[in-house]
């Protein structure tokens, strides 16, 4: 893992006026401490060996006010820019991330469904946070103050300065040592947190499954020494750290005891000043302590550095991008097409044809790949062998080379498995064809037989997430409607009657028929055969 | 939080004693500090080694036991919060598996259980974050102000002071209360989790705009809010330096007049002027700490609700659930109680040898009539078995008299054999596999093994598959009685058909209640 991956200040705009304004800060707050060293060593040193009063160290007591001050006003802006720039970051990132992915572009989101993305574009993002505004910050002090302060007491006292040079170089050294030598034991026992602390959530899903069967009784001690299990993982995998830890922490203090103790007995010999000693003693810390601080912040920001690099992964990578625009469909025809999932048999699709002035049935048992010839038509399935061929206006063109977008426009579908925006019904409808009124949204209601009394607040019932208003039939209606709705030439129909036990089938028949004498291509994925009483053009698992 | 301090309070003595211990290991650099500071001014007035040799010792005893002390404190706070989660969650199942109709409430909104699974990760940091920083904060502060104490009992009270209120204020600066953080936050997250959910159909009905606006209102609200926190927390953080370097000057003063009326030794000069510096060192993480704070408690907070108690569990005495091998069940005009729903209300007989199907209208509450059987709702009207009202029995024990198929079920991530073996434990190889005929899943289970991995939620079989593996694990329950939601979803016409038949065949003389469309096939 990098510290710093360049990929960031492409993806993040931000990031770039925060990395100068980082550097910056902690290059000032470097000269801060080293006057602030100045300062009171300098005091110490007037009062106690030059036996001077308050009145004649006025002004250094001025300047140390004003040094503790303007410390003050950069620590703040520390935090603010931190903060802020984190959270602007971090919202960049998801942006982008967002734009390539509802854009389409993202391939991963159709091969591995959402829930990796999704938890990518949200967790993993916030993860980001204590690498924005606790890692990055605290490298750029790292990096910029020991040096600086460095060369400071160098300057002083060259001893000191060679301490500092032997032993500064220890706690990055020791910590990459650690990391090697512990690293793989510890990813396996993350492996193992992971499945662990699966458990519960496993648990609480299954609560009603459980209880059915008179079993949820049982579980109790199985929590109890599954929590107590996931203690003991957890506890190992953080002794490792916190023993690291303490390692980098016994370097620093004793590196700064050593540099002490040499300086005293330097001050008894009378090679050094009272004024230096101190002078480097309060400096000394400023060495070590930063450098320590990274290392610790370095663990609490990889889990989203992680996130990070497979986000960039997923901006980086290109999808082939076809041009031709197609607006006028008269066939569609495929040869035999093979697509290969992992761990499962390859799916093969029949060679078929759709045409208009038909149902196109497409029958198969669960599993045989209906919805995967629907995902390749859709453009979402985009790994496959054989071809596509679509027919424009004489011209026969392969589905890889046309523009995809515009190739949607001409597509219109009920999926197996709905899933709406946060959005009224009425909304929802206006998405297949925005220019309707609300009669003619009842009159499609009707059809699909949804009776709008039905539901709780008419057209302006809530759909979505948040509200479970309605059941699962109910919105197949709705999306069977929308799709019904949409002005597109190829009316894509996936298992229209599974959960919707109501429509009467004359009534989907009827739609359906309605559609076609409009002349639209209708293709149906059904398992009732008798259905529309047509053969059907593909026959799924045949073989 | 009454409910969620019950659990907290029992590791109490163990966090305490950590945070002392951590308090302790910043109290090191404290006494490294002043140490080195009476070494190096006592060397420069060139005494015989040996006066020195003590102080060396101490500051390299101060320089080992602070990581010590400090790497003690991490393991047994850790320890102390680990087995605090450990117990709550416990709790929580508790709570939850006593009052069944909270969980149903609970899990129809989207995802919450993931979200009540993090939560009670996140109140440990109310130990971890927030309280044992704090009070390390306050036992270094003290030890330091011991030492100031006795050198300059004076100037004790004054630094005494400034630390007591940098103590109090720098934490109540940086302190967010705004619960709404979590609220946006959860905002964005559900608007990005729905977003990619819904990304195919977005797709092809072309309203990704409107989805990527609600998100970037959401995220610029979030900004806002973090936005603020930041000033608060910068602003914490300056009052923290700024009462550092208030101290440095005012123990300069102090130092200078009693160093020139004799009331301290000169080596004790830089002693008291560098005290300051660390003093205040324990305050350093808590500014970020506490501008996290109203996440924790809003966390914490929907934790304690989940914990009450209720006290008027099992009041009323139940009848014993009838024996017999003819079951009867009449539902008469049975309405469950829904929230905001006004359901209608249904009748049916199930009887030996008549199968009661419930269809209708989707939404009509089919499964919500399963449930008002089984007692995980209320009801209107009358469910009764055998001539006794279903609510006069416990629903323990109509539950444990069921084998029932319910919408909700669930694959737990183990083994094929385990997540059979919940219907029935005593089951044996051959009566799994029996079941397994019924549903058509013989050959692959033959084929992949009993001992295979079900993958989280199922995730390694197809839907049809999980549904019957679901279905055959209810009919591997014994029982004379058979409730079926939605048994056949996701099935083909033709394997619904056959494995139709099968059920009726297995039950031919047991009662049977079904939930489908699908009625044809039952005959």
């Amino acid at each position: 893992m990098k510290p710093l991956d360049p990929r960031l200040l492409r993806y993040s705009r931000s990031s770039r006026g925060f990395l100068f304004a980082g550097a910056l800060l902690a290059l000032l707050s470097a000269i801060l401490v080293i006057g602030q060293a100045v300062a009171i060593s300098s005091l110490v040193t007037s009062i106690f060996q030059d036996k001077r009063n308050l009145t004649s160290n006025h002004k250094l007591i001025i300047f140390i006010l004003g040094i503790f001050l303007l410390r003050g006003f950069i620590n703040f802006s520390v935090e603010y820019l931190a903060s802020r720039s984190s959270s602007r970051m971090r919202n960049e990132l998801r942006a982008v991330l967002l734009d390539k992915v509802l854009g389409g572009q993202a391939q991963e989101i159709f091969d591995e469904g959402p829930a990796t993305i999704s938890l990518l574009a949200t967790r993993g993002i916030d993860n980001l946070d204590s690498y924005f505004s606790r890692f990055l910050p605290q490298l750029f002090i790292a990096a910029s103050v020991p040096l600086v302060v460095g060369i400071a007491i160098a300057s002083k006292d060259l001893t000191s300065g060679f301490i500092i040079l032997a032993t500064v170089p220890l706690i990055p050294l020791f910590g990459i040592f650690i990391g090697r030598f512990t690293g793989s034991a510890t990813q396996k026992r993350w492996q193992t947190l992971a499945t662990l602390s699966g458990y519960f959530l496993d648990l609480l899903t299954g609560l009603p499954t459980l209880k059915v069967f008179g079993r949820s009784k049982h579980q109790e001690a199985n929590l109890e020494k599954i929590g107590l299990q996931y203690r003991d993982e957890t506890m190992k995998v953080l002794k490792i750290s916190f023993l690291s830890a303490l390692a980098l922490e016994v370097i620093a203090t004793l590196s700064v005891a050593l540099i002490a103790v040499s300086i005293g007995l330097r001050l008894v010999g009378g090679s050094l000043t009272l004024k230096s000693g101190l002078f480097i003693l309060i400096l000394a810390p400023e060495v070590y302590w930063p450098i320590r601080q990274v290392a610790s912040y370095f663990h609490a920001a990889a889990e989203g550095v992680e996130a990070a690099s497979r986000i960039f992964t997923i901006l980086d990578s290109a999808t082939e991008q076809g041009e031709m625009e197609i607006s006028q469909i008269d066939e569609i025809s495929w040869s035999e097409l093979v697509v290969t999932y992992p761990n499962r048999a390859n799916v093969i699709v029949p060679a078929g044809r759709i045409t208009k002035n038909r149902v196109n049935l497409i029958v198969g048992p669960s599993g045989s790949g209906k919805s995967t010839l629907l995902a390749i038509l859709l453009g979402f399935q985009r790994s496959y062998r054989g071809e596509i061929l679509i027919t424009s206006s004489g011209h026969s063109h392969n589905l890889r080379r046309v523009e995809i977008s515009s190739w949607r426009k001409q597509l219109s579908w009920l999926s197996q498995s709905v899933n709406f925006p946060r959005a009224s019904v009425r909304e929802i409808l206006l998405q297949g064809d925005c220019n309707l009124t609300d009669d003619q949204l009842k009159v499609v209601l009707t059809k699909v037989e949804l009776d709008l009394a039905d539901l709780p607040f008419g057209l302006d019932t809530n759909l979505g997430r948040i509200s479970e208003q309605l059941s699962v039939g109910q919105k197949r209606k709705i999306a069977l409607a929308r799709a019904l709705l949409k002005p597109a030439q190829i009316l894509l129909l996936d298992e229209p009657s599974a959960s919707v036990d109501d429509i009467g089938e004359l009534g989907i028949s009827q739609a359906i028929q309605d559609e076609i004498a409009s002349g639209k291509f209708v293709v149906l994925v059904t398992h009732r055969i008798g259905l529309m009483g047509e053969d059907p053009v593909v026959v799924m698992g045949a073989n | 939080m009454r409910n969620l301090r019950r659990y907290l309070r029992t590791q109490t003595n163990l966090m305490l004693f950590s945070g002392l211990i951590g308090g302790l290991s910043s109290a090191m650099a404290v006494g490294l500090l002043a140490t080195s500071a009476w070494l190096i001014s006592m060397a420069s007035m060139r005494p015989p080694i040996l006066v020195l040799e003590v102080a060396i010792v101490a500051v390299r005893f101060f320089g080992l036991s602070r990581g010590a002390l400090r790497y003690v404190s991490r393991l047994i706070e850790h320890k102390a919060a680990l087995t605090t989660i450990s117990n709550l969650r416990i709790g929580i199942y508790l709570s939850l598996e006593r009052k069944v109709s909270k969980y149903f409430s609970l899990i129809s909104r989207g995802g919450l259980l993931r979200r009540l699974v993090s939560d009670t990760e996140t109140a440990q940091d109310l130990w971890l974050r927030l309280a044992n920083p704090w009070i390390g904060a306050i036992v270094s502060g003290v030890c330091g102000i011991g030492i100031v104490d006795f050198l300059l009992p004076k100037l004790a009270l004054i630094l005494g002071g400034i630390l007591a209120m940098a103590i109090f204020f720098v934490p109540v600066l940086a302190l967010r209360w705004e619960s709404t953080q979590q609220e946006i936050e959860e905002s964005v997250f559900d608007s990005v989790v729905q977003a990619c959910d819904s990304i195919q159909e977005s797709l092809i009905f072309g309203y990704q705009e409107n989805v990527r606006e609600e998100i970037d209102e959401a995220q610029s609200a979030l900004r806002r809010i973090d936005i603020r926190s930041g000033l608060s927390t910068g602003f914490a953080v300056f009052v923290h330096t700024i009462s550092v370097g208030a101290s440095v000057v005012i123990a300069a003063a102090f130092a200078t007049k009693a160093f020139q009326s004799g009331e301290i030794a000169g080596v004790n000069v830089a002693v008291l002027i560098l005290l300051p510096l660390v003093i205040f060192d324990g305050l350093t993480g808590l500014p970020a700490a506490f501008s996290r704070a109203g996440n924790i408690f809003a966390s914490a907070k929907s934790i304690d609700g989940l914990l009450v108690v209720d006290s008027q569990e099992l009041t009323s005495a139940y009848e014993c659930f009838p024996d017999s091998d003819n079951y009867q069940i009449i539902f008469d005009k049975t309405v469950p109680i829904l929230v905001n729903t006004n359901l209608e209300p249904f009748s049916g007989i199930a009887d030996l040898g008549s199968i009661l199907v419930l269809r209708g209208k989707s939404g009509s509450g089919k499964s919500s009539i399963v449930h008002a059987l089984l007692g995980f709702l209320e009801y209107e009207g009358s469910i009764t078995i055998n001539g006794i009202e279903a609510s006069h029995i416990s629903s323990e024990e109509r539950i444990a008299r069921f084998s029932v198929l319910l919408q909700q079920d669930h694959l737990f991530a183990t083994s094929i054999r385990e997540n059979m073996k919940i219907a029935n434990p005593l089951a044996s190889d051959d009566e799994i596999m029996d079941a397994f005929k019924i549903v058509e899943l013989f050959d692959l289970v033959t084929e992949v093994g009993l001992d295979t991995h079900i993958g989280a939620y199922g995730h390694n079989f197809s839907g049809g598959e999980r549904q019957r593996i679901k279905l055959a694990r209810a009919l591997l329950h014994p029982s004379q009685i058979l409730i079926l939601d939605e048994p056949f979803e996701f099935l083909d016409y033709a394997q619904v058909t056959r494995i139709a038949s099968r059920i009726n065949e297995l039950t031919a003389n047991k009662t049977l209640i079904v939930v489908s469309h699908l009625e044809f096939a039952l005959n």
